[in-house]
């Protein structure tokens, strides 16, 4: 298992009760996996505990076999990288290339290899092109690109992508999930935030958060036709599975268009 | 009255030669009353630019606005005259939620009409109708606005803007980043101001589900112009070319209707508004 948490508690200090009441789940290598839950419901808490920003209360967090911890944490945070929602809080230097650099400089890669790494990183996410560019010249969904480009240059096996697309055009939301899709064929682990169902229909297994706990864990297709589930935690299905869990529900008979739509849904 | 732009383009910066325009040579005229429409198109297109002549944040570089009645162009100074105008055009950005600034929620929204003369209590009175109509209860009135969730800010900032009674409301991107549940919220409000306020609501949106549900008129944004105005039935059926060109998705009912009457040869209307009808739509063709 690349991932182990085991009865995860977190507790803000101004509030009375738990945003994470434990939480517990196992994601090996190679898996995406979707994080969805109603505002509050703890996602992002539980992002913030798996790369340490914040520190549990109580339970553990293993990544790779190592136990999260003050001792642990640098060799972890090589492990996991994390991409927000907006684009412009996540550059610190004046052009792409050396906002690449910067967190490669933090893990003290040597010089002569670095020039290479940024340039796989960014032909990785298709922006080579941009490598001398400064971040405000960038559009939203370029902006994303390269925020994933300085944190795949670092080589973490584990990215998690806490709400990425929500504040991209359709153009720039689809060259970043296209890029996410080639991450997870060279073998990284995805964990997505979302709140967009079709985005979470990519992935291949979904959890469910709510009031701080699990109330579903299960292959996509499952969980998102769940609609009781889908209704407490206030998320939508997807119209490909609204139409295809009504029409069932209705009797309702022509195989070829209840197919269609089930083809449609379980597209990749 | 309402708003009417005139061959109007935009720089920011015309002074310098080879200036490029933000929106090139854009007309169109908005009815002051019962208007829905959606602005769509690829970010950097214009949208947000276009959207900030409708109140006089932006003064034409070229061309001529008239908003309510009050022509805005390059010679005017900005006086006073604009400021009526924004009490007739409430413009909520798309980061409006880092613009509240009052110690609780509720002198937040009487900002607005106390700036524009009312009397504290009459400005109470105001911003309590202003913050009854997006939902924002009593227990809210004396918290901080910063001890909200992002979706509530953004709630608050727009009434904020209401509280200035506006007749015309332009919101860039309302939905982008919100939660379903405050989206929702969120897009309901715009029926109730428009369908019984009777205001006209613009929209700046990416969102095709929402277009096609709620606008009556839509404006496509395309090269830093109006590339299409006219209804959504029509750019969807009839301008490929368009959507294409600007990098718009289509409605998933326009998708998925159209998938079936393609592969299964069948004649489902592809213009549905929601999901809700294609389904009927369905049960009613078995």
């Amino acid at each position: 298992m690349l991932i182990e948490v085991l009865n995860l508690v977190y507790k803000y200090e101004d509030e009375t009760v738990n945003a994470l009441d434990g939480v517990s789940f196992n994601i090996d290598k190679g898996e995406w996996v979707s994080l969805i839950g109603h505002n509050g419901s703890g996602k992002s808490t539980l992002s913030k505990l798996l790369i340490g920003i914040l520190s549990a209360k109580e339970g553990t967090i293993k990544i790779d076999g190592l136990a999260l911890n003050e001792e642990n944490i640098y060799e972890i945070r090589k492990k996991i990288g994390i991409v927000y929602q907006n684009p412009d809080n996540q550059f610190v230097a004046t052009s792409i290339e050396d906002d690449i650099a910067f967190g490669l400089e933090n893990l003290e890669v040597n010089p002569q290899e670095m020039e290479k790494k940024i340039d796989d990183a960014l032909n990785l996410v298709g922006m080579i092109e941009y490598k001398y560019e400064m971040p405000s010249n960038l559009s939203g969904g370029e902006k994303q690109r390269a925020a994933i480009a300085s944190i795949l240059a670092m080589e973490p096996d584990i990215l998690i992508l806490d709400e990425s697309t929500s504040m991209l055009d359709p153009k720039g939301r689809e060259d970043f999930i296209n890029v996410v899709k080639s991450l997870k064929e060279k073998g990284k682990t995805i964990i997505m935030i979302t709140h967009n169902m079709d985005e979470a229909l990519l992935s291949d297994r979904c959890i469910v958060l709510y009031n701080g706990k699990i109330i579903r864990d299960g292959k996509t297709l499952d969980v998102l036709l769940d609609y009781d589930c889908l209704a407490k935690s206030s998320l939508e299905m997807p119209t490909s599975l609204y139409l295809f869990h009504e029409l069932k529900k209705n009797n309702y008979k022509n195989k070829e268009v209840l197919n269609l739509l089930w083809e449609l849904a379980s597209k990749k | 009255m309402g708003i009417s732009l005139k061959e109007v383009s935009y720089s920011y910066n015309p002074k310098r030669k080879g200036t490029k325009y933000a929106l090139k040579n854009v007309s169109l005229e908005i009815n002051e009353r019962d208007e829905m429409i959606a602005i769509i198109g690829e970010s950097g297109s214009g949208k947000s630019t276009l959207v900030s002549l409708f109140n006089a944040l932006k003064i034409p570089t070229l061309g001529e606005a008239n908003v309510m009645g009050i022509t805005i162009k390059k010679i005017r100074k900005r006086k006073e005259n604009y400021n009526s105008i924004r009490k007739h055009v409430g413009l909520v950005f798309q980061f409006s939620d880092y613009q509240l600034f009052e110690e609780t929620v509720l002198n937040d929204v009487m900002f607005a009409p106390m700036n524009f003369g009312y009397k504290k209590e009459e400005a109470k009175e105001i911003a309590i109708k202003a913050l009854n109509l997006v939902g924002i209860d009593e227990s809210f009135y004396e918290k901080s606005p910063f001890q909200l969730s992002g979706g509530e800010k953004k709630i608050v900032s727009i009434a904020g803007i209401l509280a200035m009674e506006p007749d015309i409301l332009v919101f860039d991107e309302p939905t982008a980043g919100l939660d379903p549940e405050t989206k929702k919220k969120m897009i309901e409000l715009f029926r109730v101001l428009n369908r019984d306020l009777h205001k006209t609501v613009v929209f700046i949106t990416h969102d095709m589900n929402i277009v096609m549900e709620y606008a009556k008129r839509v404006i496509v944004v395309a090269d830093r112009t109006i590339k299409y105005d006219g209804t959504k039935e029509e750019l969807f059926l009839n301008h490929l070319d368009i959507v294409k060109d600007a990098h718009i998705d289509y409605p998933d009912t326009f998708i998925i209707s159209k998938m079936i009457n393609e592969k299964l040869n069948k004649n489902i209307n592809q213009l549905l508004e929601s999901k809700e009808e294609l389904l009927e739509e369905l049960l009613k063709d078995e």
